[in-house]
């Protein structure tokens, strides 16, 4: 009898966001890219949910997923998705090559059974006494407090330069398009 | 649970240039709603910005000083660096206020931008912390989208923007996923607990971390620009206006080498062994490369680009060096090189007018008959960069070199040296085109006092440093 | 199940994610492909994260993911620039530098 086990799902999710990154490359149409890839981020959502990170998992669904792919197939359908046609080529033979390299490479990292780094207090029982949220709240305002604050000016910054890229032209519209 | 952070860990005064800048920053923002149509006020502003900047780089005594939790070190290097970066950007922004009134670049962004970008330098220069050094290098590089693209009507500045933002991200994908390989074989992004634990522990020969510093090559080998991962280089520079592409010659890539530093040099040293083979390949390639690929250029930009290429090959030897020596040769390096990139960018700005930049450099034929001043400013620049004494290219190259030395690279120093003779040869063809060649069209300056005072201010730099670099030198050394 | 499964899952998913950006020739695919590439990064801290039982790979994605939509917008705006004065996107075709 085949049972359900935390790592058969852990597996399944796995091999599923990989499946899903490959609808995300060998799709033709950039709306179906921009679909697999937000399956791939629900499929590390949940993965994330199984690794006790319920906060991140969240996060990931409501910002990854939600706004940023909004904004992607927003785009998309401004510019109209058309199809590409792919030959095959030099430069991508050699690109296939490199990906292999890289991708034996991290596969020796793999290889290794891990040594013995440093281990922290935060086991998953102490987390979800305190809840993920709560968890990541104070570690996040405590220990990296300087690195919120930046991503904070992070987002700023990225606001004033759609602004400065994105804001009404110097010339009409009109007489570009001639 | 208890909040992990020691109260006496948050040193706001350790912080102080990053607080002052970003204030500065957003005051320009503000400032630009009154400005009205001239935004010069907004330029000085910031180059007052800059300078309280670079006084409260010395609000911190006793260094070195760690503080939030050890995520950021105020140190010799840093300080040092921190001057390096408000003088780049003030030049930058010296040169940029006429460029931007003639070019019709009429955004007070422009200012902020570069000032925000000047904070994420600092960030990249004093950080020991994975997840900051992280961040800086993304503040950084989205100014520098933005900054590269701001021509928006410009068919050029577009693509540059497009090519850097598609690399920069591609990198910025490398670099992480070295630094989560770096997290997971040690535990902690804190460089200095991971340098203590490599140092007293067995993680020395923990694979991870080896194919993580792989990684981190890659991705910090895109964001300085060396060979194999230069491709972005020329046409980013050639393309982008030209102050932001002076700018980003000099401060942002000092930023990303003191970040190499302070990860490969400062925090790896103990499986140097393993990276020092591949940076050497990296640093012999990049100069060869670099050198090789600017005798064929006919655009001063590009073959400006290839050069900066080059010279990160012989900057990476500090790197190599590990040592209070590499990074003092390190500093005098890039101090020379800001004046030189600078005095060039504004001498360049200075030949071009509204619509017609002239950067071919067939257009700077006879320039010496022309204009004999300007053509000597620029020689000094070329002669300089190329490293040859009396000048200030030539004393950085020597320190760097002899640090080198000392650790017993002798192969990369013959390789070095061989290298900047090749480099006379593409530098010296300009200054053959002003002297020797007929005019080939009118030259039409736009000389104002403010390119004019950075040329004279390179130029001074560049002979002062050359001659008597023992002040600045044994700040460096410290 | 875990270290290793995490470490393979995450590789395959980055190599997926550059081989994306290398083959494809459409801006917007290449910049999927580049989120691909941070989505693997995110697994593998939150992976790591769980396993040494310290918080700061979790921190570490979430700066990561905030970056990330910084980048993606900044990107997207670049993309609406170019599209804006040629009509068309295809990186093979974007070439007036070059020398």
């Amino acid at each position: 009898m085949f049972e359900i086990t935390y790592e058969v799902v852990v597996f399944v999710l796995g091999i599923t966001a990989v499946l899903a990154a490959f609808g995300v490359i060998l799709c033709a149409s950039p709306i179906y890219c921009a679909l697999y890839l937000i399956g791939n981020m629900i499929c590390l959502a949940l993965l994330f949910l199984l690794f006790n990170a319920e906060f991140i998992a969240a996060v990931q669904i409501i910002v990854y997923a939600g706004a940023v792919m909004i904004l992607f197939l927003f785009i998309i359908a401004l510019l109209g998705g058309k199809k590409e046609i792919s030959e095959p080529s030099v430069q991508r033979s050699s690109a296939f090559t490199f990906v292999i390299l890289l991708f034996c490479e991290l596969l020796l990292a793999a290889a290794v059974k891990p040594t013995h780094p440093i281990t922290g207090d935060m086991a998953p029982d102490v987390v979800n006494a305190i809840g993920s949220a709560k968890a990541v709240g104070i570690e996040l305002f405590s220990r990296h407090l300087v690195p919120f604050e930046l991503a904070s000016i992070l987002l700023l910054i990225a606001t004033i330069g759609i602004i400065c890229l994105a804001k009404f032209s110097y010339l009409p519209a009109r007489r570009r398009l001639k | 649970m208890e909040p992990i952070l020691a109260p006496e860990s948050i040193d706001l005064v350790s912080i102080a240039p990053v607080l002052v800048l970003t204030v500065f920053a957003m005051g320009v923002m503000v400032l630009d709603l009154f400005a009205g149509k001239s935004k010069t006020l907004l330029a000085f502003v910031s180059i007052v910005g800059l300078l309280m900047t670079a006084i409260s780089a010395f609000a911190k005594v006793g260094l070195p000083v760690f503080s939030f939790n050890d995520s950021y070190t105020v140190d010799h290097l840093s300080v040092c660096f921190i001057l390096i970066f408000t003088l780049s950007s003030a030049l930058a922004i010296l040169i940029s206020i006429d460029y931007n009134d003639r070019e019709n670049i009429k955004a007070g962004e422009f200012y902020s931008l570069v000032l925000f970008c000047t904070v994420g330098m600092i960030v990249l220069a004093s950080s020991t912390d994975l997840i900051m050094i992280f961040l800086g290098i993304e503040i950084v590089s989205i100014c520098l989208y933005v900054l590269a693209g701001i021509r928006r009507n410009h068919l050029k500045s577009n693509e540059a923007a497009l090519k850097y933002f598609l690399l920069g991200a591609f990198a910025t994908g490398f670099l992480l996923y070295g630094m989560a390989l770096m997290y997971g074989a040690t535990g902690t992004t804190n460089l200095i607990s991971i340098a203590d634990l490599i140092k007293s522990d067995g993680v020395k020969s923990e694979p991870l971390l080896m194919i993580g510093a792989v990684l981190l090559l890659i991705g910090f080998g895109f964001k300085v620009a060396s060979v194999p991962f230069h491709m972005w280089a020329p046409d980013v520079y050639q393309g982008a206006p030209s102050p932001v592409t002076a700018f980003m010659a000099v401060g942002p890539k000092a930023a990303a080498l003191v970040a190499f530093f302070r990860v490969f040099a400062e925090t790896l040293p103990e499986i140097s062994f393993f990276w020092e083979t591949l940076l050497v390949t990296i640093s012999i390639l990049t100069m060869f490369i670099g050198n090789l690929g600017a005798i064929m250029q006919t655009n001063i930009k590009r073959l400006l680009a290839y050069s900066s290429v080059s010279h990160v090959g012989y900057i990476l030897m500090a790197v190599l060096v590990k040592n209070t020596l590499g990074s003092a040769s390190l500093i005098f390096y890039m101090v020379t090189y800001a004046f030189m990139i600078f005095g060039v960018f504004a001498i360049i700005i200075m030949l071009g007018r509204k619509g017609d930049e002239n950067l071919e450099i067939e257009g700077y034929s006879g320039l010496g008959f022309k204009h004999p001043v300007i053509a000597l400013c620029m020689t000094v620049f070329m002669l300089s960069l190329g490293g040859l004494p009396p000048l200030a290219g030539f004393v950085a190259k020597f320190y760097i070199f002899n640090a080198a030395l000392q650790e017993g690279f002798l192969m990369l120093v013959i390789i070095a040296v061989l290298n900047s003779a090749i480099s006379l040869y593409y530098y010296l063809k300009v200054i053959v085109y002003m002297y020797m060649k007929e005019p080939v069209r009118e030259f039409q300056l736009s000389i104002t006092p403010i390119t004019l005072f950075v040329v004279a201010l390179a130029i001074i730099g560049t002979i002062q440093l050359g001659i008597f670099p023992d002040p600045i030198l044994s700040l460096a050394q410290q | 199940m875990g270290h290793q499964f995490v470490l393979i899952i995450s590789a395959t998913i980055f190599c997926i994610g550059t081989a994306g950006f290398l083959i494809r020739k459409n801006p917007l695919i290449m910049l999927m492909s580049v989120e691909l590439m941070l989505n693997s990064v995110n697994f593998l801290l939150v992976g790591y994260s769980s396993f040494l039982k310290t918080l700061d790979g979790q921190i570490f994605a979430l700066i990561i993911m905030t970056v990330a939509a910084a980048e993606v917008v900044v990107g997207l705006a670049i993309i609406l620039t170019i599209f804006r004065t040629r009509h068309e996107l295809n990186v093979d075709h974007i070439n007036v530098l070059k020398g």
